[in-house]
């Protein structure tokens, strides 16, 4: 049928419609089509660096999608972000364990990036100082307060340095760095804590190594039972952006799956954190104290000298401090605060990425080492 | 509720489908209901204010239009003030209204919602015992000559609406001054000081149906006696919160007769709603980010950081307000019921008074017509005292701070200024004539330097920061580091367009120009705004700034 002869079948007002609709789904697909195709996330789990824009337009891919991605067959050929922070004590055999000499100082390092950073200054300033650091991509506190109790032992450095981030802290609520940071999910795994007559209790996962992830991997029951845990006790846990399906095709799909999972991380976040502060009444508020003391004890018992590193990173001003000083002052538990070292309402403090600036990490560092040298003193 | 959040879509096609179902009165009971639903989203405390608020003048209303009221409406007006009292104030939702709500709708203890103590019941009291004083004051005063009682009623009204407006949103600001005053001159007086929220929207309502009784005093209206199309006039949830300030004589009979939806009055709706989605999420909340990591920072920042998020700035709090204006106007013609334009394209200004002209409308045909004229305008007192008063006041309508007092005053001298030049403006031309279109666009840009400016002073987070940030544009202009966090994708592709939009709407003079292209391009159009919105909607929400207020 010829084009004037639809035009004189259809009324002016349908036919308007008709190509108005043509117009919106065309500029639809082609979006799809450019976007699938000019920018592409590269499929080797071994490319560390694809594109701005390729990741940008795979960060509302699913979760599940994402971390099976970033699964080889074997350890070797699967993504280093997949092998990063796993809650294994055989990986940490490599980490110094002893002091090499006496003028040498053995020191234990938990947390995450952060910790590891103003960890690196401390070596950089005092080449006395050896760092065993223990940290996973963004791990909470409940994460290496676990790698903390299982690494016990394992090293005779006398000083333990746990870093807490303020950022960190609603990771209290998570199982895994997958729910936590669904934008470019760290498939490792921890324990949720909470407090039963004021006695810290643990839910370990059921995969709890990246050779439980790659097992998991071939057997759908076995990651059946993980994902039934973390619907269970995930509070970052939602089917939409979990689960793997055919959706994870569209360009449009993934940026509404992003946007959605960064409301209803927002909405997790809001019941925990206000622009005040932590919502005292958060039951992680109690356990993450409850860590903290058991922390200073246990080390004390140890005979190391037990350090916090209080991490107020961008967008939590002084809350964390705030949250755990009474606990501190009351155990005598010596800390050191970044708020009034690199304060996180000072932008010159930080990176682009979020993290401190190097001068930053020097300064802190330097207040961690007039710590430890005033107590060895 | 918020327009950009999950919930509203939901809530409109709801209230959509029931509004095209019912006949016209259940339309407008609807719309009532759905208004109170919508603000009670934030608070359903807050809707008492709002109901008193109407009941005061409904009731002024038709005292000073007809002298009287009949026992049906005092009646009605004062079981629903009261029945609102009761509901919204005196019952205890919070101790039932938890996730498990709905799961356990049935199995609910409702006597909790009932307060046991005898100061929970003090709200229902006060108003009992308010609305049985009204009511004799109501017999005393009746027996008053008209002439007199129009003028009682006007300042009732009056010195309602601005004492719940004094008392919840400038109360702490005046004492808080008095108080620092006091302390600089070594005097120590104690200030007692209200533990009060802001409640959402309190200027444009307060502002709106404050038109009301002006009008009808002023002769330019008549009163109504349908209390809850008057309730619905003081509550219609598309301007509610912030504005367009709708004039009693505009959107009163609007809501008073039966209307016809048309189709081009809907898909115009449409269109509105996501433009003015568009520039909010898009743009706006893209570009907030930026904008706070300089005025929230209490490091260093360079003169190219501080230009630039002024700039940005300027964007967002347009973005952000028009196109709440644009959202509110786009749902409410959904409903048959147009809102007058709020923008008009207010940064191709080229002097202050043009800049009035084209930036939200309704506040300053409000204060214009209610304020500016009254203290004289142009034709009785001094001009220039009107007009500072005026734009002070302006200020300060926006928000208990120094700042925007400071702004307000900054606007006024802008307008005096150009009135004073205005001779000097007219007969000066920075280019020859054959170069009026580069001349029209340095015009533009010195007064939106101008303008920015004045958003500096509005935005700024203390008078601390303004002083600083002031010395640093006079003195540090060669310092062009940069620390201001960049804009997001959205904001990046959307603000380039949203610019060339507004470009073509001024030049051609109208904001319905998109119709003129072609349908296949306007579907693209369409398609290109979402596409941009969904990469927007991965931000943060930033609520709208006009809400403050």
């Amino acid at each position: 049928m010829k084009l004037t002869s639809i035009n004189k079948i259809l009324t002016p007002l349908t036919l308007g419609i008709l190509k108005i609709s043509g117009g919106f789904i065309g500029a639809f697909l082609l979006f799809e089509v450019v976007v699938n195709n000019l920018f592409p996330y590269p499929q080797d789990p071994q490319n560390t660096s694809p594109a701005k824009l390729a990741l940008y337009f795979d960060y509302g891919r699913s979760i599940e999608g994402k971390v099976k991605r970033q699964l080889g067959t074997t350890k070797e050929n699967s993504a280093p972000i997949a092998q990063a922070g796993w809650l294994n004590p055989q990986r940490w055999e490599k980490l110094p364990s002893k002091t090499i000499s006496k003028n040498k100082i053995l020191i234990a390092i938990y947390g995450m990036s952060f910790a590891e950073h103003v960890g690196n200054a401390m070596e950089e300033i005092e080449p006395r100082f050896t760092l065993r650091k223990v940290s996973g991509p963004a791990a909470p506190p409940n994460h290496s307060f676990a790698a903390y109790s299982l690494d016990r032992g394992n090293h005779d450095g006398d000083i333990v340095i746990w870093g807490i981030s303020a950022s960190s802290v609603k990771g209290l609520n998570a199982m895994s760095g997958m729910t936590l940071g669904a934008e470019v999910p760290a498939p490792f795994t921890f324990p949720k804590y909470y407090l039963q007559n004021n006695q810290l209790k643990a839910i370990w996962p059921t995969i709890d190594s990246f050779d439980d992830l790659l097992i998991a991997k071939q057997n759908s029951s076995r990651w059946q039972s993980f994902v039934g845990q973390l619907k269970t006790y995930d509070n970052y846990y939602n089917l939409l952006s979990f689960e793997q399906n055919f959706l994870d095709n569209s360009a449009t799909f993934r940026m509404i799956r992003r946007a959605w999972t960064q409301n209803y991380k927002g909405q997790q976040l809001n019941k925990i954190h206000t622009s005040e502060g932590f919502k005292t009444q958060w039951e992680g508020i109690a356990v993450l104290n409850q860590m903290i003391k058991e922390f200073a004890e246990t080390t004390k018992s140890d005979n190391k000298l037990p350090i916090i590193l209080v991490i107020n990173d961008m967008g939590y001003d002084e809350h964390l401090f705030n949250a755990i000083n009474s606990t501190l002052e009351e155990n005598s538990i010596l800390y050191v605060s970044t708020h009034d070292i690199a304060p996180a309402t000072d932008l010159m403090n930080f990176l682009p990425d979020g993290h401190f600036t190097k001068e930053a990490n020097t300064k802190i560092a330097q207040e961690v080492i007039n710590l430890i040298e005033q107590e060895k003193r | 509720m918020l327009f950009n959040s999950i919930e509203f879509p939901l809530f409109l096609i709801l209230v959509y489908i029931a509004y095209r179902i019912l006949p016209f009165r259940g339309q407008n009971t609807i719309l009532l209901i759905a208004s109170y639903v919508f603000y009670g989203w934030w608070d359903e405390k807050f809707l008492f204010l709002i109901i008193l608020s109407t009941t005061i003048d409904y009731w002024c209303g038709l005292i000073i239009d007809k002298g009287s009221l009949s026992f049906k409406d005092r009646c009605f007006s004062s079981v629903y003030l009261f029945l609102a009292s009761l509901i919204f104030i005196t019952f205890r939702w919070e101790n039932i209204v938890d996730e498990s709500f709905l799961r356990n709708l049935f199995s609910l203890r409702w006597s909790n919602i009932i307060p046991s103590s005898l100061s929970g019941w003090l709200v229902c009291f006060i108003t009992l015992g308010f609305i049985i004083s009204a009511n004799l004051f109501y017999f005393v005063l009746k027996t008053v000559s008209q002439n007199r009682k129009r003028k009682i009623f006007l300042f009732v009204s009056i010195c309602a609406n601005l004492g719940i407006l004094g008392i919840f949103k400038y109360f702490n600001f005046f004492v808080d001054s008095a108080d620092s005053i006091f302390q600089t001159l070594g005097i120590e007086i104690y200030f007692p000081s209200l533990n009060i929220v802001l409640p959402v929207g309190i200027s444009f309502y307060t502002f709106q149906t404050m038109s009301y009784t002006i009008d009808i005093y002023r002769g330019q209206l008549k009163s109504t006696d349908r209390f809850l199309d008057f309730a619905l006039f003081v509550s219609f949830f598309p301007q509610l919160v912030a504005g367009p300030i709708e004039r009693a004589s505009e959107l009163l009979p609007r809501i008073l007769k039966p209307r016809e939806l048309s189709w081009q009055q809907s898909t115009r709706g449409l269109y509105l709603i996501l433009f003015g989605l568009f520039k909010k999420i898009a743009v706006a909340d893209s570009i907030a980010k930026s904008v706070n990591s300089i005025y929230e920072t209490t490091g260093q920042v360079s003169w190219l950081d501080i230009v630039i998020a002024t700039f940005l700035f300027a964007i967002q709090i347009y973005c952000d307000f028009s196109g709440y204006s644009d959202i509110a106007r786009g749902t409410s013609k959904l409903f048959g019921i147009e809102l007058m334009h709020n923008f008009n394209t207010p940064y191709f200004s080229k002097n202050p008074s043009e800049f009035w002209r084209r930036w939200h409308i309704s506040l300053s045909t409000w204060l214009r017509d209610y304020l500016y004229i009254p203290l004289g305008g142009n034709r009785r007192g001094n001009v220039y005292a009107n007009l500072m008063t005026t734009m002070v006041l302006g200020g300060l309508w926006h928000g208990a701070g120094w700042n925007f007092i400071l702004w307000g005053f900054y606007q006024g001298f802008l307008l005096c200024a150009y009135r004073f030049l205005q001779p000097v403006f007219s007969s000066f031309n920075l280019l020859s004539k054959s170069w009026s279109s580069i001349n029209s666009l340095l015009t533009t840009f010195i007064f939106f330097v101008f303008t920015c400016y004045g958003w500096l002073l509005f935005r700024a987070s203390s008078l601390q920061q303004i002083t600083s940030f002031t010395h640093i544009l006079l003195t540090d202009v060669t310092n062009l580091s940069i620390s201001i966090s960049k804009p997001t994708l959205a904001g990046l592709l959307g603000l380039p367009l949203l610019i060339i939009y507004e470009f073509m709407e001024y030049n051609n003079n109208s904001p319905h120009f998109y119709v003129k292209l072609s349908s296949v391009f306007r579907g693209s159009l369409y398609a290109v705004l979402i596409i941009i919105m969904i990469m927007g909607m991965s931000n943060e929400p930033e609520q709208f700034i006009y809400f403050q207020f």
